[in-house]
Order: structure tokens, then sequence, then C-alpha cells
């Protein structure tokens, strides 16, 4: 248990401190697009991997409330469809229900009258 | 800056692969890249404090803020991003988006429900309509689009609500 937990804990992105005021060590796992993406960044503005994630994490929480934004819109867009999705997939399972009931009616007063 | 593919010694992957819930974890860590850098000690507090206030945990909010703070939106385009976010539609969109996430769920819900029951409802429609057929009550069975549904039609509807697939 402890050797999965320890094996996990690896896995996580992670800030660890040292001394008050030393620098402290950020592990970050990141997939592939982001990986080559901050590879460029560091080549373009020939900027240190250490000082490029801190204007990265800068520019990050500056407009973290923007890409939140940016984020719920683009889900807004696609829950919306898949309301229109769901919303006509449940009209048609209730028409059978409903037709059902119908039916039945239909034969049973035939039945009373038979 | 360290940069090291998380692959996971042999002898640790042959342990965790009999449990899915590991295994997966070994599936994800082997799309990812590690880095590992040293930032100073502001800039980590600030990160902290940062994620701390939005309850978001570092293993998330650190890759995120990365992934935000790469983003290739212009100066310009923030701007308007931010006149949209601060406009009376923008502030009103949060409530909208929350709304519309529950009632997709409630559909999600309901349809998973008539799913799973609909073979029996299949069955018993074709079955009622043929009743009426031999009660010579022709004219009151109606043509519907569920009339000539096989297994492939059932099997996309199980697969969208009741094992959560999308296309």
């Amino acid at each position: 248990m402890l050797d999965k937990l320890r094996c996990m804990e690896e896995m996580f992105s992670r800030l660890v401190f040292g001394e008050k005021g030393e620098p402290a060590v950020l592990e970050a796992f990141l997939d592939k697009s982001t990986y080559e993406r901050f590879r460029d960044y560091v080549m373009k503005n020939r900027l240190s991997e250490s000082d490029a994630v801190v204007k990265i994490l800068e520019r990050g929480m500056a407009n973290y409330w923007l890409f939140e934004f940016k984020q719920m819109k683009e889900s807004y867009m696609h829950l919306k469809r898949l309301f229109e999705e769901f919303k006509k997939d449940n009209e048609l399972l209730k028409a059978i229900q409903t037709e059902n009931e119908r039916l039945k009616n239909i034969l049973e007063k035939a039945d009373l009258k038979g | 800056m360290k940069i090291k593919r998380n692959f996971l010694r042999l002898k640790e992957l042959q342990k965790r692969r009999n449990d899915p819930i590991s295994a997966l974890e070994v599936i994800e860590s082997f799309e990812k890249v590690r880095i590992r850098v040293k930032v100073p000690y502001e800039t980590a507090k600030k990160v902290t404090l940062f994620l701390g206030e939005k309850g978001i945990p570092k293993s998330q909010g650190i890759p995120m803020l990365i992934q935000y703070g790469l983003s290739d939106e212009s100066k310009e385009e923030l701007e308007r991003l931010k006149d949209e976010m601060e406009s009376e539609n923008g502030r009103n969109l949060w409530g909208e988006y929350a709304v519309m996430k529950f009632r997709v769920y409630e559909y999600f819900m309901e349809n998973k429900v008539m799913v799973i029951n609909l073979p029996r409802m299949l069955d018993e429609n074709r079955m009622l309509k043929r009743r009426l057929e031999m009660e010579g009550l022709t004219e009151l069975i109606p043509k519907d689009e569920w009339d000539n549904w096989d297994k492939s039609v059932i099997d996309a509807y199980y697969r969208k609500y009741v094992f959560g697939e999308r296309r």
C-alpha cells in the first residue's frame, strides 16, 4: 500500500519547498502538446527554463478567470448541443411509452365491446 | 531543468498490472512528460496561495496554470474576452451554464432508465400492433419511426445512455 502511495505521489505535479526564502522545486506532468509548446516558448523567448516557467505561471494566474470563462463558454455550447440531442431522444422514447398506453386502452375498450 | 519521461520501472509496472485503476494511471503517465525546474520562493508561495484560495489541488492546478499561461491568445483577444466576461450576458452565462448542465444531466438519467426498458417497450409496441391487426382494427395501427428499429439502433442507444459512450 505504501509502495503504491509513493508511486502515485511521484506521478503528481507538485511544489517542493526547501528552506524559507530558498528556491522551490516545481515538478509538473504535462501532456505532449503542452510540453512541446513549452519548449517552443523557451526557444522563442530565449529564456532559461526556470524563468520561462515563472513567466508562464504568472500569465496563467493573471488570466485565470478569462481562461475559465473561455472554457465554460465552450463547454456551454457543447452542453447546448447535448441538450437538444437528449431532448429529441427523450421525446421519442416517451412517445413509445405513450403510444403503448394508448393502444392498450383501445384494445381494452375493444375487449369490453366484444 | 530535469526532463524525464515518466516510464515506471518494469518491476513496478508488473506489480500494478492487476489493478485496473493502477493500470489506467500507468497508461496516463506514459502520455505525460515530466518537467522539473527550480522556481523562486516568492513564485512558489504565490502559486500555492492562488491554488489554495480556489481549492484546486496542486496536482491539477500546476499543469492547468502552465497550460493557461502558454495559450496563444493575443493581448487583444484577451481584452475582448475580458469585455465579454464582464458584460451582462457574460455574467449571466455562468448561471445559464449551471442550469444547462443540470438539465442535460436530468435528461441523461431519464433517458437512461427508458433505454434500459427499450427492448421491452418495443416488444410491447409490436405485440399491441399485432393484436390490433388480429382484432381487425388495422386503421388504428400507427406507422412509427421505431417500427423498423433493429438491434443496431437499440445498441446505439445503449452505448449512448447506459455505457455513456459518445460517437
